[in-house]
C-alpha cells in the first residue's frame, strides 16, 4: 500500500489493520510519533492527516492510504521551523520533551483553523494531549506568542 | 562531520566492535547525539579521539576546539543537562553552546566526582562544586599550557570564550591550539573556583539546551533505538501480583507471521516479534493459565482495615522530645490521613533493549542510575557488572520508576532465549500495573493546645512500607565484593532495614518527624509493613503523603485554636529564618492578610522543607457541582542559588501539576492480587483545562543550591485539603481529595 508522508510517497507491506503509529515508527523509521496510550486517551502520537490531528496509535493504516500525513519530522519548512516549534524553543516548554511532538501536532493543528486562539479555543483542543511533566503553562505561552508573532511575519512551513 | 570521528583504536573489545556494526546502519546517533547541529559529530567516545586532552572522564577538548561533556545524570525532563552544562561553561569560561554533551554509559570512571545515579533532587547539588572543579582545572590547566609556551608567567593569562588570552591583549591561542602542551601539564588537586559574584552564566535564565531537539522529534527516548538484527517484545504480566505461568500454549501465537518465539520468564511471557506491531497481534492469542499467586488475597481496603486496628504509639522512634504523655492535655486534636498507592505514569512506558551475548549483556535504555542495572542484570545473568555495558538515553519521565531495571531484566531474559538483541516496550497497562509504587500510608495524629491557643505536644505514627525495605542496594558496593556476595549482604541490608526495630526510616518519616515547627513536646514513631508489592522513590517520596499530613493537621490545629493558619504556622517558625521567609513571602504574593477570597473559594496555606529546598504554597480552590476546582496556585520558593532560575521555575510548575493530580485523583487499587488501574481513564492525569493558574516568586537566597525536580510537590496536597475545608467545612483526610469528596457527599444529609 502507498503512504504519503511529509510529502513522500512510501510503499509499506503490513497488514491494513496495523495501527499507523506503529508504520511510522517501524516501517519508516519516523520516531519523533510517541507511543503513549494505545487507546487514543494521551495524544502523544499525534499526527496530521490532509491537516487535522489524529491519534495515529488508534487509526487503522489502510484507511490514510492515499491522504497526506504529516508527522513532527514534517512539520518544519524547508528552511525555517514552525512557529510553534520556534516558541516551543524560547519558552523552553519540554522537559522530559516525550509527548511534545503530539503537543505540537495538535497545536499546529488548532492554529490552522484558529489562527489566534483565546485561552478557551486553546483549552478545548489541547486538553486532550497530556503532560506528566505539567508543561501546560509554558505551552499557553507559547501558542499564544507563537500566534501573535505569526500575525506579523510570514507563515512558516507546515509539510503540506 | 566524518573528519573529526576518531578511528577505531587497536585492541578496543567488543564495544568498539558494535559501534562498526552501528555505524554502517545509521544508528550510529546511539551513542549520544543529543544536540540538533552537533547530531553527525558525536559518535565516538572522546577518550578515542586522537590527540585530545581529557582531564578528566568527564571533560574533553579536541585540537580542532571541540568540547564534549560525558552526561552522568539522566535528563528525564528536570533540566540537568542545561544546568550540568551552565556550570562546566561557567568555569570553563566558554559559550554553553560550544559544549557537545553526549550520556555517558555506566562506568565507575564517572563515580569520582558525583556518582551516576539520579535522585533525590540531587543533579545539582552534588555536581555544583565537583563539575566546577573538573571545569576548573581543565582551565588552569590550558592556561598554564599557554604560559609555558609563550615563556609568561600564568598570572598575565586570562581564559575567556574558549581562548587563553595574554592580559596585553597582544596574543591568544584557542583551547585547541594548546590541548597538546596542556595534556602535560599537572592536574591541579584543588583548582580555584568562582565566587558567585564573579558567575557570568550561573544564575541566568538561559533556554534550555535540548529545547530544540525535543520540538523537532529528533531527540532520541529509549524506546526509539534500534540496534542491528533487534527484535520486539510485548511483554504480558501476570493479572495478579506475584502470579506464575501454570500453562502456556504459544502454538496459535507462534504460528503467526514475524514471531520469533513465546518466552516463559520469572515476571510474565514475552512475545518476540520482528515488529512491535506484530507481537501486539500475537499476543491476544497467548492462552496462560497462571497461577493464584502470593497476592490473590491481598486487597488495599484489607490493608487499610489493617492499618486502622493497628494500636498506635507502638512504632519505631524517629523523635521524642520533651515528655508527650505527660503533657497531651488541654484541647485535644487528633486525626489521621490516608495516602494510597501511586504509579508513577511516565509519558514513555518503561522499555530496554538487552542484547545478550556469551561475552556479557548490553543495555540501552533511559534509566536513573546505570550502575543499577549493571549490578542487577549482571546477577541475574551470573556475570560480572562490568560485563554489563548500559547506555542511557533521553529519558520520557521518570519521577523515580527509572531507578528499577524490571523492563532491562525482562529484555535481557527474552534476549538470552532467542539469542538476538530484544526491546522490550510495557504497553500502558503494563506501565501502571507493574508495582513499584508510592507507598500506601496510613498516619494518626494528635497535638494538644493550652488555654492561650499554644501547640504544646504533638505526636505523629505513621504507618507505611518501607521503600529501603524494598530497595536492591548491591550496587552501591565496591566492585571487589563478588556479586553473589554482594546480593547476599545488600539483600540482607534492606532486610535489616524493614526489621530492625530500633531504626525509623528517614524516607518514610521525612517530612512528617523532622519539619521545624517548634513544639516542646514532640514525639514521630513509625511502624512499617510489607505487601505483595515492591515500592519505590516517587516523586518527593516520603514527603508526597507527609506534607498532606503535617500540613493538614497543622490546620486542623489552628482553626481548632481559632488562629488564623499562618499566623499560627509563623508562631511555631519563629526560630526557621528560611521556613519564615517561604511562608511570609507566598502570604505576601497571595494577599492573604488583605482578606479572604470571594465566597465559594477557599484558600490553603502550606510549607515544606525537603531536599535542601525551603517551599511554601497558598492554594485557592472551590467545589462547583460536585467537582473540586484548583483556580490558583501561589508559590514562594528558597532553593538557594537557583542555577537557571527559568527552569527552577518550570520545575515547580511540573511540581505542583504532578501534587495536583496526585491530590484529586491518583490511587492505584488492588482487588484480589490485581491493580484495578491500567490506562489513563482509571489513572487520571492533570490536563491543560483543568491547570490552575500560577504565581511563583523564586526567593534571592544566599544559599548553596538546594533540590529542584521535587520540593515543590510537598505542599500542595495539603494546601488543596486546606483551601477545601476553608471552601466549604468539609475536612478531606484520605487521598485522593475528589473521591474523597464523593464519598462524604453521598453520606452527608441533605
Amino acid at each position: 500500500m502507498k503512504l504519503n508522508v511529509n510529502g513522500r510517497e512510501h510503499d509499506v507491506d503490513v497488514p491494513g489493520d496495523v495501527p499507523l503509529l506503529w508504520v511510522l515508527r517501524e516501517e519508516l523509521g519516523l520516531t519523533g510519533t510517541k507511543f503513549g496510550c494505545g487507546r487514543a486517551l494521551c495524544g502523544a502520537c499525534t499526527v496530521h492527516v490532509d491537516g487535522a490531528a489524529r491519534r495515529s496509535c488508534v487509526v487503522a493504516v489502510k484507511d490514510v492510504a492515499g491522504h497526506a500525513i504529516t508527522t513532527i519530522e514534517g512539520l518544519a519548512g524547508e528552511a525555517q521551523l514552525h512557529p510553534l516549534q520556534q516558541a516551543w524553543i524560547e519558552h523552553s516548554v519540554p522537559q522530559c520533551g516525550y509527548c511534545q511532538p503530539g503537543q505540537l501536532m495538535m497545536a499546529a493543528a488548532l492554529v490552522r483553523k484558529v489562527p489566534k486562539p483565546s485561552d478557551e479555543q486553546i483549552d478545548a483542543v489541547m486538553s486532550g494531549s497530556i503532560c506528566r511533566c505539567g508543561t501546560y503553562p509554558r505551552i499557553r505561552k507559547a501558542i499564544h506568542a507563537a500566534t501573535a508573532a505569526q500575525a506579523e511575519t510570514p507563515k512558516g512551513g507546515d509539510g503540506q | 562531520m566524518s573528519d573529526t570521528e576518531a578511528k577505531p583504536r587497536k585492541g578496543a573489545g567488543r564495544r568498539r566492535f558494535l559501534l562498526g556494526m552501528l555505524a554502517g546502519t545509521g544508528a550510529l546517533v546511539i551513542y549520544g547525539a543529543v544536540r540538533g547541529a552537533a547530531a553527525q559529530r558525536v559518535g565516538a567516545e572522546p577518550a578515542d579521539i586522537e590527540g585530545a586532552f581529557r582531564p578528566s572522564a568527564y571533560l574533553t577538548i579536541t585540537p580542532d576546539d571541540r568540547i564534549l561533556f560525558a552526561l552522568v545524570k539522566s535528563e528525564v525532563g528536570q533540566g540537568i543537562m542545561t544546568g550540568m552544562v551552565m556550570l562546566v561553561a561557567e568555569e570553563l569560561e566558554v559559550p554553553v553552546d560550544k559544549i557537545e554533551i553526549f550520556f555517558a554509559d555506566g562506568a565507575n570512571k564517572y563515580s569520582e566526582a558525583t556518582g551516576q545515579g539520579t535522585g533525590g533532587s540531587a543533579g545539582i547539588t552534588s555536581s555544583y562544586v565537583p563539575m566546577r572543579k573538573i571545569a576548573a582545572a581543565a582551565r588552569t590547566m590550558l592556561v598554564s599550557a599557554a604560559a609555558q609556551t609563550w615563556g609568561v608567567a600564568a598570572s598575565s593569562l586570562r581564559a575567556e570564550d574558549g581562548r587563553v588570552v595574554d592580559a596585553s591583549g597582544s596574543r591568544s591561542a584557542s583551547y585547541g591550539e594548546l590541548v597538546a602542551a596542556a595534556k602535560s601539564q599537572p592536574v591541579p588537586q584543588d583548582p580555584v573556583i568562582k565566587e558567585r559574584s564573579a558567575f557570568k552564566i550561573v544564575g541566568k535564565p538561559i533556554p534550555r539546551v535540548d529545547a530544540r531537539v525535543k520540538a523537532t522529534g529528533a531527540a532520541e527516548f529509549g524506546i526509539d533505538l534500534r540496534v542491528p538484527n533487534m527484535a520486539r517484545a510485548v511483554m504480558i504480566h501476570p493479572p495478579r501480583v506475584g502470579a506464575t505461568v501454570v500453562s502456556l500454549d504459544a502454538a496459535a501465537a507462534k504460528a503467526m507471521p514475524g514471531i520469533v518465539g513465546v518466552v516463559e520468564t520469572p515476571r510474565g511471557v514475552g512475545v518476540v516479534a520482528e515488529k512491535y506491531w506484530q507481537a501486539l497481534r500475537a499476543a491476544p492469542a497467548v492462552k496462560i493459565e497462571w497461577s493464584g499467586g502470593p497476592g490473590e488475597d491481598f486487597s488495599t481496603e484489607a490493608l487499610r482495615a489493617h492499618l486502622a486496628a493497628e494500636k498506635p504509639g507502638r512504632g519505631r522512634i524517629a523523635r521524642n522530645d520533651g515528655d508527650v504523655d505527660a503533657a497531651m492535655k488541654g484541647t485535644i486534636v487528633e486525626a489521621v490521613y490516608e495516602a494510597p498507592f501511586l504509579a508513577h505514569s511516565p509519558m514513555e512506558p518503561m522499555n530496554a533493549i538487552a542484547h545478550v551475548t556469551g561475552a556479557g549483556c548490553e543495555i540501552w535504555a533511559g534509566n536513573q542510575g546505570a550502575m543499577i542495572f549493571q549490578d542487577a542484570i549482571g546477577r541475574e545473568l551470573g556475570i560480572e557488572r562490568t560485563a554489563v555495558l548500559v547506555h542511557s538515553t533521553y529519558s520520557g519521565g521518570s519521577f523515580g520508576r527509572r531507578s528499577k531495571p524490571d523492563a532491562a531484566l525482562e529484555a535481557a531474559w527474552l534476549s538470552r532465549a532467542v539469542g538476538r538483541p530484544v526491546q522490550v516496550i510495557w504497553s500502558r497497562e503494563n506501565d501502571t500495573r507493574a508495582g513499584y509504587y508510592r507507598p500506601q500510608s496510613y498516619t494518626r495524629m494528635r497535638g494538644a493546645l493550652d488555654a492561650s491557643g499554644t501547640l504544646t505536644a504533638l505526636t505523629y505514627d505513621s504507618q507505611s512500607q518501607s521503600i529501603l525495605g524494598d530497595t536492591d542496594m548491591a550496587s552501591l558496593l565496591p566492585e571487589a565484593v563478588p556479586p553473589r556476595l554482594r546480593e547476599w549482604l545488600m539483600g540482607g541490608t534492606s532486610r535489616l532495614i524493614a526489621s530492625n526495630a530500633l531504626i525509623a526510616d528517614v524516607l518514610a518519616t521525612e517530612g512528617g518527624a523532622n519539619h521545624a515547627y517548634k513544639v516542646p513536646n514532640h514525639r514521630a514513631t513509625y511502624t512499617p509493613f510489607s505487601t505483595p508489592f515492591q515500592t519505590s522513590w516517587w516523586r518527593s517520596v516520603g514527603h508526597s503523603f507527609n506534607g498532606f499530613v503535617i500540613e493538614s493537621f497543622m490546620d486542623e490545629v489552628a482553626r481548632a485554636a481559632k488562629q488564623d493558619p499562618y499566623q499560627f504556622r509563623r508562631a511555631l517558625l519563629k526560630d526557621s529564618p528560611r521556613w519564615l521567609g517561604v511562608l511570609d513571602a507566598v502570604a505576601e504574593l497571595s494577599g492573604w492578610t488583605k482578606g479572604p477570597p470571594p465566597k465559594g473559594t477557599g484558600r490553603g496555606i502550606a510549607v515544606s522543607e525537603a531536599f535542601g529546598s525551603h517551599v511554601a504554597q497558598v492554594i485557592e480552590a472551590r467545589v462547583d457541582a460536585g467537582q473540586i476546582r484548583v483556580d490558583k496556585v501561589y508559590c514562594a520558593f528558597d532553593c538557594g542559588l537557583a542555577v537557571n532560575p527559568d527552569l527552577v521555575r518550570a520545575q515547580i510548575e511540573g511540581s505542583v501539576i504532578f501534587g495536583l493530580t496526585a491530590a484529586l485523583w491518583g490511587q492505584i487499587t488492588v482487588a484480589g492480587g490485581a491493580v484495578q488501574e491500567g490506562n489513563f481513564d482509571t489513572y487520571r492525569m492533570m490536563r491543560m483545562h483543568e491547570c490552575p493558574s500560577m504565581e511563583i516568586q523564586i526567593l534571592d537566597s544566599p544559599h548553596e543550591p538546594g533540590g529542584v525536580g521535587e520540593p515543590a510537590v510537598a505542599p500542595v496536597a495539603g494546601a488543596l485539603a486546606n483551601a477545601l475545608f476553608d471552601a466549604t467545612g468539609v475536612r478531606l483526610r484520605r487521598m485522593p481529595l475528589q473521591p474523597a469528596w464523593d464519598a462524604q457527599s453521598a453520606i452527608a444529609p441533605t
